[in-house]
């Protein structure tokens, strides 16, 4: 059963992440959240002090407490550049699933892989230092270029350095950025609301025979990031 | 029939395989990846040289049948040598290498005397001891690249519809319709039958799931499931066969780095603490192998690892139902290596039509029952040549 303090700052974090309280928005006062919900002062203060601690919330004196501007602010150039997720954004990850299955059976489709060739597939969900999701990664190996890839520590796995590493032949790497909708599978992972749209980027490996040894989708959350390109005036 | 295979070594590899070629529908479960545990620390000898007990000699040599076998049909990259061995015996070892290839012999078992010069060629790039005085030669012998064979095994039984997931099990129970299995984080998948081969882990799972499969686990100091692996960085090292000489034995790698082990010094392994670079062990141990080296000025690197031995209270397979209409099949042995191939088979022989298999009747859980655990024998170290 979570505390009282602690139903009361789900209940708002959940208005913050689906963007009802939007960055910037007033937050109810001390008094306002008492009222409401028949709390004492000090759980009511308890609540807008979590929110801050976490990043959410702002505490102006004498002018209340405000939504902050959580939202990471993504540079496109970059995030299209291959090296994005060998250095990583902070925070962990948390593995949904790990397998070895048929290549028809994965969560994605390995361009050009035969149904029955055996690929790693590798489903984990990214989340930021206040543990919200941030995005949920699927990776898809074949498992002839990375047999060992599942014994590794998976929650510290960063696929392309550690295709380097083992030596595996690289060629190209390409990226996409594929406009999608949440389904609620993805929705509810990633605590955002079905049939909202978002960003899914999309990296493909081949290896210079033109044969894909991996490929990897990041869905990022609704409103969890801001995308630009800049460009010197 | 769904059947769950707790344990993604060789031998789950392997037998996962064999139920999802034949159609079965076959969700393999490890808690770390494909082949990570003792299957990726093994000297990896194809061999049934020093088996006495007359059932497991049988079931070995079966075993090494089964590697030709599998080799022809299975794809993927070369796991399986079948260089031949060659063991080297000084005055002090040579009655007891006579001994053995006349017992052998008398078996059938194919064990030659060769000359110096005949060995030469079949062991390429070391140097025969000055103070060898006889060298057996078992043609019939060879290796695996243990990696290499569970991949193969894993991704044939991915092709037939195999899956291998990622989840540390808890227990398993037998219903009355299904079995059940827990893993860590509350998941709980059902099956018609389980296969328990989670190597030198699979006593406690088994106890875990009230059944008793007795092996040895103490990972203490002088513990016989200890054994020390050398991993030879030096790529100027070819060598042709599995050599056994009195103070070390080499296996080629097939790519991967030469696997030596000296069994004597096993006993002063401590495993929370592998011998480090220049220690006395690291020292014998390189001092023993330069010895061999066509140019004893080289000092190769060897990167030291422990291996810990799946190893069953009484030496032998453990194979079978624990009872009667019970839903956990369960299966450990020592040697995977050499049986993994034919336990696989038949394993899934007995698993999908119910048949008790001949080879396998000596090896059920059934013998231990009603002993208790301190009225079984001890397993003595392995020591000598093909003992390990």
């Amino acid at each position: 059963m979570p505390t009282l303090h602690e139903k009361i700052r789900r209940e708002l974090e959940d208005r913050i992440h689906a963007g009802t309280l939007a960055p910037g928005a007033k937050l109810p006062t001390e008094l306002e959240l008492c009222e409401q919900y028949e709390v004492s002062r000090a759980t009511a203060q308890r609540v807008l002090n979590d929110l801050a601690d976490a990043g959410l919330a702002v505490r102006r004196r004498r002018q209340g407490t405000f939504v902050a501007d959580v939202r990471q602010q993504i540079n496109l150039l970059s995030y299209a550049s291959p090296d994005t997720h060998v250095k990583g954004v902070p925070g962990r990850h948390e593995v949904l699933s790990a397998r070895i299955v048929r290549a028809a059976d994965a969560v994605l489709e390995l361009p050009g892989a035969e149904d029955d060739t055996a690929v790693v597939e590798l489903v984990r969900r990214k989340l930021d230092l206040h543990d919200q999701p941030r995005t949920i990664e699927r990776h898809v190996v074949l498992f002839s270029a990375a047999p060992e890839l599942l014994n590794e520590d998976l929650a510290e796995l960063v696929s392309l350095s550690y295709l380097r590493d083992r030596g595996v032949s690289i060629d190209r790497i390409r990226v996409y950025l594929d406009p999608v909708v949440l389904d609620e599978h993805d929705a509810e992972l990633l605590r955002s609301e079905a049939g909202t749209p978002t960003l899914r980027r999309r990296r493909e490996l081949r290896a210079p025979d033109g044969t894909a040894i991996e490929i990897v989708t990041a869905l990022i959350r609704p409103g969890a990031a801001e995308f630009f390109v800049e460009f010197p005036a | 029939m769904k059947v769950i295979v707790v344990g993604a070594g060789v031998l789950g590899a392997s037998v996962a395989r064999s139920l999802s070629r034949a159609g079965e529908d076959v969700l393999l479960l490890d808690r770390k990846g494909p082949g990570a545990g003792t299957s990726s620390t093994t000297f990896a000898w194809t061999n049934s040289n020093r088996k006495p007990d007359p059932d497991y000699y049988r079931l070995n040599l079966e075993g090494m049948a089964e590697h030709e076998k599998l080799a022809r049909e299975l794809p993927g990259e070369p796991a399986y040598f079948r260089s031949g061995g060659l063991q080297f015996a000084d005055t002090d070892s040579e009655p007891w290498l006579v001994q053995n290839v006349e017992r052998l012999r008398a078996l059938g078992y194919p064990a030659r005397w060769v000359t110096r010069a005949e060995a030469a060629p079949i062991v390429r790039g070391i140097r025969i001891p000055d103070d060898t005085t006889a060298i057996a030669h078992f043609p019939a012998e060879g290796y695996v690249r243990p990696d290499r064979l569970v991949q193969n095994l894993l991704a044939d039984a991915v092709r037939h519809g195999a899956v291998l997931s990622i989840g540390e099990v808890l227990s398993i129970s037998d219903g009355p319709d299904r079995a059940s299995v827990t893993l860590a984080d509350a998941t709980v998948h059902t099956a018609d039958r389980v296969v328990l081969a989670a190597g030198r882990w699979t006593d406690d799972l088994a106890a875990r799931s009230g059944i008793d499969v007795p092996m040895i686990t103490d990972t203490g100091r002088g513990s016989p499931i200890i054994g020390l692996l050398g991993y030879v960085r030096f790529p100027a090292l070819d060598i042709g066969c599995v050599v056994h000489t009195p103070r070390l034995n080499l296996r080629p790698g097939a790519g991967l780095p030469v696997v030596v082990q000296a069994l004597d010094l096993n006993p002063d392994v401590d495993p929370s603490r592998p011998p480090a670079p220049g220690s006395e062990i690291a020292t014998a141990i390189t001092r023993r192998l330069t010895a061999l080296l066509p140019d004893p000025a080289q000092t190769p690197d060897i990167d030291l690892r422990v291996g810990l031995r799946a190893l069953p209270a009484d030496g032998n397979t453990i194979a079978g139902y624990p009872a009667e209409h019970a839903r956990t099949y369960c299966l450990a042995s020592h040697g995977g290596i050499t049986l993994a191939p034919l336990l696989g088979r038949l394993v899934a022989t007995e698993i999908v039509t119910g048949e008790s298999q001949e080879l396998l009747k000596p090896f059920r859980p059934s013998r231990f029952a009603g002993m208790r655990r301190s009225d079984l024998p001890a397993v003595p170290r392995p020591v000598m040549l093909g003992e390990q």
